[in-house]
């Protein structure tokens, strides 16, 4: 599905952050990406989204078959990414139910696809939320606005649910979580496991993985994956740290 | 209301300590008795010949003293600033006043005249240089840190201190009547080219009677050794003072810069009217710092300087910088608006301000940051404390121009009133010539807090002294950008200025 | 003053329709001092402090406002609103196409019926209110407007008035400039809804003075859909009573060169005033500028300003504002602040917001941000599939609508917000 070879990525002021990235994703796949701060995870992410600022050098990234790197950030959602904010971003004046509905109904024309009936859509909406948590009044307000920190990560899972998308990122998703939020987010992400769809779990630390049980786990250390295994090398890492890793 | 609270906005134990030492309210007012020497009242071009023939000055020096002159008698006195003054009458005024002890310049500090230095010793201005053990790397004397001053009286430089070590360093320092005779090249180079003498009246006015002031120029790479500083004092009577002080710092350069200045107490109004011209190449950067302390007049506003101060930095180079920071808190009246011209990419600048204004005083004062090269950043933290009859006004521009890219300004306007009979008011200009560059400006003007007063006062401080603590927090903010010594001596003056603003 | 600025003030005028009614003699009286007056100082020019951000040329000059174009009929957000319709058809009332004006609690008058010498009530406030803002800052083209404007309504509102009244501008043709002048009187603890609705082309100065008393709650929404050749001025001038409100928001979807100038004299104890504008206008050399003076005179006042700007590739974004507190005016509480997004690398925002305090126990703050649509919320909208121009869209809509949540009367507060989407294609 996911298909990232040699990658290697500039942000504007010409600082090399990958430096030869390497990663295939199929259908269906749980994968983890570990590393310590600064290793380039969050980038990796970003440049997979499409976030404008960074330029990539070397290497290709390829999405069920098509070259991503010549895609804007939504043609990419129309394909079927979906990237979870570790920061979701506030949006004053824009209200949650709306945004939604707005981006349902991009991606649904830019398919080809007819609109979503406004009953069908709040049915959805109504039942998704309810999952996670996520009240009418939260719908109600502005996207992200004055939202605490786990109610950022469950608004974040409510579109990602809304979107159902083919692979979604997962950035730093566990940070500033409690252990209840992290439960709630995590079972909001396993009800949507499928053999359809695969996820990229980007995480500093192993605690997420407990409740997100990976297939493949990486270790990312400057710029590139130095390690793959299974679930049990996040543990592993848990246990002994990344200066093993590091040099 | 707990005292950490307090603490950490601003009012400390030191402060207290400094605030219950104060005695006398403008402690700089005493006259020096001595023979004056002085050129005849009133402006014309003959004076203008004779300051320069004073300064035993080239031609070319004269010719732009003249050019300057012929522009100014076609400009008129500004009147945009809200200030409120009586016409000045340009002849009634000394142009040139130098003691006669000077006449025969002494060749070092040890044959000034003791009256003179017994002056700046009274002032608090240390003219003596400690001698430093040979081979020691030592920035500091007695534990105090070493600071360089040519001390101005009246129209003259009656010396400068350190100078040898500073030439060992490569720096120049010394009084810009000796540097356009012993560097004219580098005067030239850069006379007048950040502040034209067509600039503004006062600017052209200044570039043709200026008479003394100091001049610095810092080497490619070299990062002055010690803070540089010069105290400006005006003694004579009916005495303007117009000095011109131009720094010029070359490539990869670092220097700071203090200046300080006060006044006798009299009853007439004296002009100032100085220009400042600060010039940073790639790589350097100069802090200048200001603490203004003229005389501000008496309470029913009889005498005090009026203080017409032209000061500009030009940030030619890439990654150039510069920083301002001013307490303004003498003279009658204030119009001085230091401002940063942003021209080399990536060069930022930074302007600190606190002005006090009490009785009967006016101060129209701010900043201007142009932003012309890509990615500059600039800076403005502006306090104004209005207290009495007085008036405080920030006004303030930021310009960016369209092929300024990605520039960021950010500005911080805080007003206090302390008393109903004052004013304190808020004139910024915001000019935003592109999207990629982001403009933040902030202001609030408030009375001083209660709350806080009451908390001071319950732990036995007088009125008065608590409103000297409360408004020293207020300015925490901007004291912490003056380098250490200045830093003290302005929170004594806040507390100072400030007498008499209640009760 | 010198006299290329007298000769330019006296072309101006000549170049007005000024045939006088002198049938009511108080109006002529006044009229005359004020032509007195704005000769006196002459038209703006670019050199004067008030003008020094926006050209003041084509608010000058009706010559310079001209199109062969003719006006068509524009839509209108207030179609379907309850409403009672004044209009005004190139500076003139029209009669067929307004309503009928007889309404329980309020009394309108047109200003060229003011035909006798008798008292009208409107002899107390015509004039003064403009004088008054004087003060504060200079404007010699609202003493124009008072010298000269023939028409305009006035309107007492004695009774709570629940249905809207709308006064609508339309300029349909390349006129010879026009010039209304209305009078607003809302009596002790009355309600007015008022709207003012701009659409054509050519050069108008629209001046409208509001008085209102003890109590009294004033609405007043400004919404101009004007053409790119169009040329508007207009003015607000208000004095509040003690304990009397007012609110004030706009919306400026189209004009060429618009500038709106506010004064607000806060001249009762616990009156408050908000006010507030967006605009969005088109792509070119367009002014839109905001000109606004509160004036704290009495204590427990509360004023507050809400300006947010959106400018298109050359085009110009002013804002002025000023909070000027007397001495009198203790506990006084002024706010205010002013937003621009560039969307274009030419496009300028230039803002002067100005505090003047002669009071010691206020509260006073302003605060101004100018900037390009935020990157990262941008690339947020994106990574959730939607395209670049209508995640563009989606914020400048949400951007203005800071502005919208200050208009009060929910049912035009509605009506704007769906019109701003369709204009946006949302």
């Amino acid at each position: 599905m996911l298909k990232i070879n040699d990658l290697k990525v500039k942000i504007d002021d010409g600082a090399e952050i990958l430096k030869g990235l390497s990663l295939e994703i199929s259908k269906g796949e749980i994968h983890a990406i570990m590393g310590p701060n600064g290793s380039g995870k969050s980038t990796t992410s970003n440049v997979l989204a499409g976030k404008p600022g960074y330029e990539v050098t070397n290497g290709s990234i390829q999405f069920l078959g098509e070259d991503f790197n010549q895609l804007t950030p939504d043609e990419r959602v129309v394909q079927g990414l979906f990237l979870a904010f570790q920061y979701p971003v506030e949006i004053q004046g824009v209200t949650n139910t709306n945004f939604l509905r707005t981006s349902i109904n991009s991606v649904l024309k830019a398919r080809g696809e007819g609109k979503m009936s406004p009953g069908e859509f709040l049915t959805k909406l109504k039942t998704k939320a309810n999952e996670l948590g996520i009240s009418s009044d939260m719908l109600k307000r502005s996207v992200n606005f004055g939202f605490s920190g786990g109610e950022k990560k469950r608004n974040e899972i409510l579109q990602m649910a809304m979107l159902e998308p083919k692979l979604a990122i997962l950035d730093e998703t566990d940070s500033g979580l409690d252990i209840d939020a992290l439960k709630v987010v995590s079972s909001g992400v396993n009800s949507l496991r499928s053999t359809e769809r695969s996820f990229l779990v980007i995480t500093h630390y192993q605690r997420l993985l407990n409740y997100i049980l990976p297939d493949f786990v990486h270790i990312m250390v400057q710029g590139k994956i130095v390690k793959s295994g299974a679930a049990d090398l996040a543990l592993y890492v848990e246990k002994n740290g990344y200066s093993e890793f590091l040099s | 209301m707990d005292m950490e609270k307090i603490s950490n906005e601003g009012i400390e134990e030191e402060t207290i300590e400094v605030v219950k030492n104060l005695t006398s309210a403008y402690e700089a007012g005493f006259e020096t008795k001595i023979e004056t020497e002085y050129a005849p009242k009133g402006l014309s071009e003959e004076i203008v010949e004779l300051i320069s023939k004073k300064n035993d000055e080239p031609a070319w020096m004269l010719e732009w003293r003249l050019n300057a002159y012929r522009r100014w008698l076609k400009l008129k006195q500004p009147n945009w600033a809200k200030l409120n003054l009586d016409p000045i009458d340009y002849q009634d005024i000394y142009y040139y006043a130098k003691p006669e002890s000077m006449k025969v310049k002494p060749k070092s500090l040890d044959e000034v005249d003791p009256k003179l230095l017994e002056t700046y010793e009274k002032l608090g201005i240390p003219l003596k240089e400690q001698k430093i053990l040979a081979g020691v790397e030592d920035t500091t004397v007695n534990g105090q840190r070493k600071i360089a001053v040519d001390a101005v009286f009246d129209s003259v430089s009656i010396g400068t201190t350190f100078r040898e070590e500073l030439e060992e360093a490569g720096v120049i320092f010394c009084p810009i009547s000796e540097a356009i005779k012993r560097y004219p090249e580098l005067v030239k180079k850069y006379l007048g080219t950040v502040i034209p003498q067509t600039d503004n009246y006062f600017a052209s006015l200044n570039s043709a009677v200026f008479s003394d002031g100091s001049f610095v120029y810092v080497p490619k790479g070299v990062r002055c050794p010690m803070e540089l500083s010069t105290y400006f004092r005006i003694n004579a009577e009916n005495t303007g003072q117009f000095e011109r002080t131009l720094i010029i710092a070359d490539e990869g350069s670092y220097v700071s810069y203090l200046e300080g200045c006060t006044a006798p107490k009299r009853d007439e109004n004296q002009l100032h009217a100085a220009v400042v011209e600060l010039v940073i190449l790639d790589n350097a950067e100069i802090k200048y710092s200001t603490v203004q302390n003229w005389y501000p007049g008496d309470e029913k506003g009889k005498g005090g300087i009026y203080n017409f101060v032209t000061k500009r930095a030009n940030c030619r180079g890439v990654n150039s910088k510069v920083m301002w920071t001013q307490v303004e808190t003498g003279s009658a009246i204030t119009w001085k608006y230091p401002s940063c011209i942003l021209r080399g990419d990536n060069s930022s600048g930074e302007f600190y301000s606190i002005a006090i204004t009490n009785n009967m005083q006016q101060a129209d004062t701010g900043t201007k940051m142009i932003h012309l090269g890509k990615n500059t950043r600039s800076r403005i933290v502006s306090k104004g404390i209005s207290a009495g009859r007085s008036q405080n006004t920030y006004r303030g521009q930021v310009s960016v121009h369209p092929k300024s890219i990605k520039s960021r300004n950010f500005t911080q306007c805080d007003s206090l009133l302390i008393g109903d009979q004052c004013g304190a008011h808020t004139v910024p200009y915001i000019d935003i010539g592109n999207n990629s560059s982001k403009v933040e400006h902030e202001a609030t003007t408030s009375k001083i807090d209660e709350e806080k007063l009451f908390y001071c006062m319950s732990r036995g401080l007088t009125e008065e002294e608590s409103t000297a603590l409360v408004v020293n927090g207020f300015c925490k903010e901007v004291l912490q950008y003056l380098p250490m010594e200045f830093a003290m001596e302005a929170q004594k003056l806040v507390a100072i200025s400030l007498e008499g603003s209640v009760g | 003053m010198d006299n290329n600025r007298l000769q330019l003030s006296k072309d101006l005028i000549s170049n007005l329709s000024t045939e006088k009614n002198e049938s009511c003699e108080w109006l002529a009286k006044i009229r005359k001092t004020s032509e007195k007056r704005f000769l006196n100082h002459g038209i703006p020019l670019a050199f004067d402090e008030e003008w020094r951000l926006s050209s003041p040329d084509h608010f000058n000059k009706v010559s310079l406002c001209s199109s062969g174009e003719n006006h068509e009929k524009a839509p209108s957000p207030f179609e379907k609103l309850k409403k009672i319709s004044i209009v005004f058809l190139d500076g003139v009332f029209s009669k067929d196409s307004s309503d009928n004006l007889r309404a329980n609690g309020i009394e309108v008058t047109m200003l060229d019926e003011v035909v006798t010498d008798s008292y009208h009530w409107s002899k107390d406030i015509f004039g003064k209110i403009e004088k008054n803002s004087q003060i504060i800052s200079k404007r010699p083209l609202a003493i124009l407007n008072t010298a000269f404007a023939q028409s305009g309504v006035l309107i007492e509102v004695t009774d709570n008035i629940e249905v809207p009244i709308e006064l609508k501008y339309v300029c349909t043709k390349n006129n010879s400039g026009c010039l209304i002048r209305n009078v607003v009187r809302v009596c002790s603890g009355n309600k007015i809804t008022l709207i003012e609705h701009f659409e054509g082309n050519g050069w108008s100065n629209i001046c409208t003075e509001l008085w209102a008393e003890k109590k009294a709650i004033v609405e007043h929404f400004r919404f101009k859909y004007l053409s790119r050749d169009s040329c508007s001025n207009t003015f607000l001038f208000v004095c509040l009573q003690e304990k009397s409100e007012l609110r004030s928001s706009a919306l400026s979807l189209g004009a060429g060169h618009s500038r709106n100038e506010t004064h607000i004299s806060l001249d009762g104890e616990e009156s408050q005033c908000s006010i507030s504008g967006a605009s969005y206008l088109g792509e070119g050399k367009t002014l839109d500028d905001d000109t606004v003076s509160v004036h704290h005179l009495k204590p427990n006042c509360k004023s507050r300003q809400v300006f947010k700007k959106v400018q298109r590739a050359s085009s110009v974004g002013v804002f002025q504002g000023k909070i000027r507190v007397e001495r009198e005016a203790q506990k006084t509480d002024g706010y205010q602040t002013s937003r621009a997004i560039l969307l274009d690398q030419t496009g300028k925002f230039l803002a002067k917001p100005e505090l003047e305090i002669f009071a010691d126990d206020v509260s006073c703050s302003h605060g101004s941000v100018s900037g390009a649509i935020d990157e990262e919320t941008l690339f947020y909208l994106q990574s959730r599939g939607i395209d670049e121009t209508l995640a563009k869209n989606i914020l400048i809509l949400a951007f203005l609508s800071e502005v919208f949540e200050e208009i009060s009367d929910s049912n035009i507060k509605d009506l704007i917000l769906s019109f701003t989407e369709k204009h946006l294609k949302l």
